[in-house]
């Protein structure tokens, strides 16, 4: 087991004051079967009252609405989380095994996975498309939105757009697939990853490492694709309003010493 | 004919004045058009009314059940009865409506099915309204002011009142409040996409029927988890019941589509904890797909263990070899539709379409076999139409949209829209609408 500290912070800048600003964050770290959060913290400015609550797939998420004018808004995320090997159990959803509007596959994909040589065992499988995913993209930080086949084809993207892609070439070759928000290590944004179903587990892979997620990832939610679990979804009274964004986040590991006590989820 | 001309020209000048049009479907291109009335009616006989009738209750009560098992166990994709493909892949399947249940688990509120006749005298289903089901407003305003002009021709002791909306809406909305414990008590509004929108006149005209008040999504807000209506004069009214005339992706921005310029941000949250219903459910637009409409009859088998009353028309789903196979070999036999459940996309016949053109369709048809449908071309049977002069009819195609109200139980409508197609002298298509009389006998 292992002990992380973490800070995610996200802040907008608007050109203009904005109202009737209402908002859903997914932004803490959220307990799983391999992964325990406590002593978490949430500060959201300007002020807003937030409730608690769980989306359909059981992610919990952040809501509230701020109705008086305002140039910028920010939200801080910190606290702690204690994280085993990363396998959850749940059950498998087979509409993970189907394309959402963001992964819908390009007839390049389609063939690119009709002509791999790729292992019949699932496990396999996934593993060596997570290989290809990181070996045909190139990682960039642009955080434009992008279809699963628009990274496809321009051979770039973020960790989101190669979640995207790697999701895509796994529905299309029978694995089920889901994509997660989260932070990492070392890593100064918020970061994405997949789970496939292989063998009744669902198991971590990153494409933009290549490799299966060991340590050092802290799993916020999972869904479909990044839109149904996206660290903040935003609108505004007023239309067309393209904030600047800012995000920081920073994971830090601990020592865990004998004394320490574990608090139960 | 005299009076007939004159009921004509009251509901054509009533609806100038009101600016009520239609939507109509041309070459692919949604267009807002005229909609000239017919007076002369469509007339179902009393039988003719009870069989219809027995379908549609059998037809929407299966929809509906499919509806909650999608968005909950799913056991009519477990067992093998319709493909996966045909619901998770379907854009218009809301994952975010996965697990919440409307009040009373009625998901298909209002409803409108377009049937038709063939010239044999046999009724055939073609698709369903779910979503947004529009057109009611016509035929009811239409026999109103008929009724102004030459009360003499209502005479008739067999004809069936198509008054009784408004009462089967309030009835509506009477059972919804009923049966939700959670459920907030407050207004009831029509929630309107602006006074430009096409579907303007029709909320305009059905909020007045129940006294329901017409809401823009910016006059709705979401405090402390409950819905208010912020009214004109000033001040906040609470909300239990939400009519819509919106499509589901409209409903609600951190939800649903983020570009929405329309939308009440948080209503999912609140409909989600059953503190106000929502008229028809989110989600039902699933079920409008023309592919999953082929599968309505095994959903009535699988879920009310009957078989199906009315009739699909002989459809061919091209994600199957052999009914692609089928489907290319005959296409100027058939009529072919994208399965959206976008009404914008319109048909097209094979026979009209050249080799060339043909071909286009058969490798977009092999390219994504599952978002097309192939149908026979039926004969659809033709009902007489007042000819400009006043005096003398012609023959046009005329289907018949029927309406169901589901609250504690599933009632239809005794009327509907019966709209017809006629060609100009000069090759220009015209639809238009006429009342649908209901007899007694």
């Amino acid at each position: 087991m292992k002990k992380y500290a973490f800070t995610f912070s996200a802040s907008a800048e608007f050109p203009e004051p904005v109202r009737g600003h209402a908002f859903l964050i997914r932004c803490m770290p959220g307990t799983f079967p391999f992964q325990r959060s406590y002593a978490h913290k949430l500060v959201v400015k300007p002020f807003a009252a937030l409730t608690l609550i769980s989306d359909v797939y059981g992610n919990e998420m952040y809501s509230g609405s701020i109705d008086k004018p305002h140039s910028s808004f920010s939200f801080t995320a910190s606290g702690f989380v204690l994280s085993s090997k990363y396998l959850t159990h749940d059950p498998l959803d087979r509409l993970y095994l189907y394309p959402t509007r963001m992964t819908q596959p390009s007839p390049g994909m389609r063939q690119l996975v009709a002509s791999a040589s790729l292992p019949t065992d699932p496990w396999a499988r996934a593993k060596a498309l997570c290989k290809l995913t990181n070996r045909l993209m190139h990682l960039t930080l642009d955080a434009s939105p992008r279809t699963a086949a628009e990274a496809f084809a321009a051979g770039q993207g973020n960790a989101r757009d190669f979640a995207h892609v790697f999701l895509t070439l796994c529905r299309l070759s029978g694995i089920a697939a889901r994509f997660v928000n989260g932070l990492a290590v070392g890593i100064p944004q918020a970061h994405a990853w997949a789970e496939v179903y292989c063998g009744g587990l669902w198991r971590a892979l990153d494409p933009c490492s290549g490799c299966e997620v060991t340590d050092g990832y802290l799993k916020i939610a999972h869904g479909p694709d990044y839109h149904a679990c996206a660290v903040e979804r935003s609108c505004y009274t007023e239309a067309d309003v393209v904030p600047l964004r800012n995000v920081r986040v920073q994971v830090t590991e601990h020592v865990i010493h004998t004394r320490d006590t574990v608090p139960h989820a | 004919m005299q009076n007939l001309s004159l009921q004509k020209q009251r509901v054509n000048d009533w609806m100038r004045e009101k600016g009520a049009r239609f939507a109509v479907v041309r070459q692919g291109q949604r267009q807002v058009a005229d909609a000239p009335y017919d007076p002369i009616p469509r007339v179902l006989s009393g039988k003719t009314f009870t069989y219809l009738e027995q379908g549609l209750i059998q037809r929407i009560n299966a929809l509906n059940l499919f509806l909650n098992d999608i968005y909950h166990d799913r056991m009519i994709l477990q067992d093998g009865i319709i493909p996966e493909e045909f619901v998770y892949a379907s854009p218009d399947f809301l994952r975010q409506c996965i697990g919440i249940t409307p009040p009373k688990s009625i998901y298909t509120h209002i409803t409108a099915t377009d049937l038709f006749c063939d010239k044999r005298g046999q009724w055939y289903a073609m698709e369903d309204s779910l979503s947004v089901p529009d057109g009611p407003t016509y035929p009811h305003f239409a026999r109103k002011l008929c009724r102004e002009v030459s009360p003499d021709s209502f005479s008739d002791p067999r004809l069936c009142d198509n008054c009784g909306l408004d009462i089967l809406l309030e009835q509506l909305y009477r059972d919804i409040r009923e049966g939700a414990p959670d459920l907030e008590d407050g207004l009831v509004v029509v929630l309107s996409e602006g006074d430009d929108s096409i579907s303007s006149f029709e909320l305009h005209y059905m909020a007045g029927l129940t006294g329901a008040a017409v809401a823009q999504p910016s006059q709705l807000i979401v405090m402390d988890g409950k819905v208010y209506y912020r009214a004109p004069e000033g001040g906040f009214q609470k909300v239990s019941i939400i009519h819509r005339l919106t499509l589901d992706n409209m409903l609600d921005p951190l939800c649903f589509d983020e570009n929405s310029i329309w939308g009440i941000p948080h209503l999912m949250e609140v409909y989600s904890s059953g503190k106000i219903a929502i008229i028809n459910a989110p989600g039902c637009s699933v079920a409008e797909d023309r592919g999953l409409g082929c599968f309505i009859p095994a959903m009535i088998r699988y879920y009310l263990d009957e078989e199906p009353i009315l009739k699909n028309v002989p459809t061919y789903l091209p994600w199957y070899e052999d009914q692609r196979e089928y489907a290319l070999a005959h296409m100027e036999k058939l009529i072919f539709k994208d399965v959206s459940s976008d009404r914008r996309v319109g048909a097209i016949y094979g026979r009209d379409l050249d080799e060339e053109a043909r071909g286009k369709l058969r490798q977009r048809i092999l390219a994504n076999p599952r978002r097309y449908i192939a149908q026979e071309i039926m004969e659809v049977e033709e009902l007489p139409v007042l000819r400009s002069d006043g005096v003398n009819t012609k023959p046009a195609r005329c289907d018949f949209r029927a309406y169901t109200v589901h609250s504690d139980s599933i009632r239809v409508w005794m009327g509907g829209l019966s709209r017809y197609t006629v060609v100009t002298s000069a090759g220009k298509p015209i639809s238009g609408f006429k009342d649908t009389w209901v007899m007694s006998e």
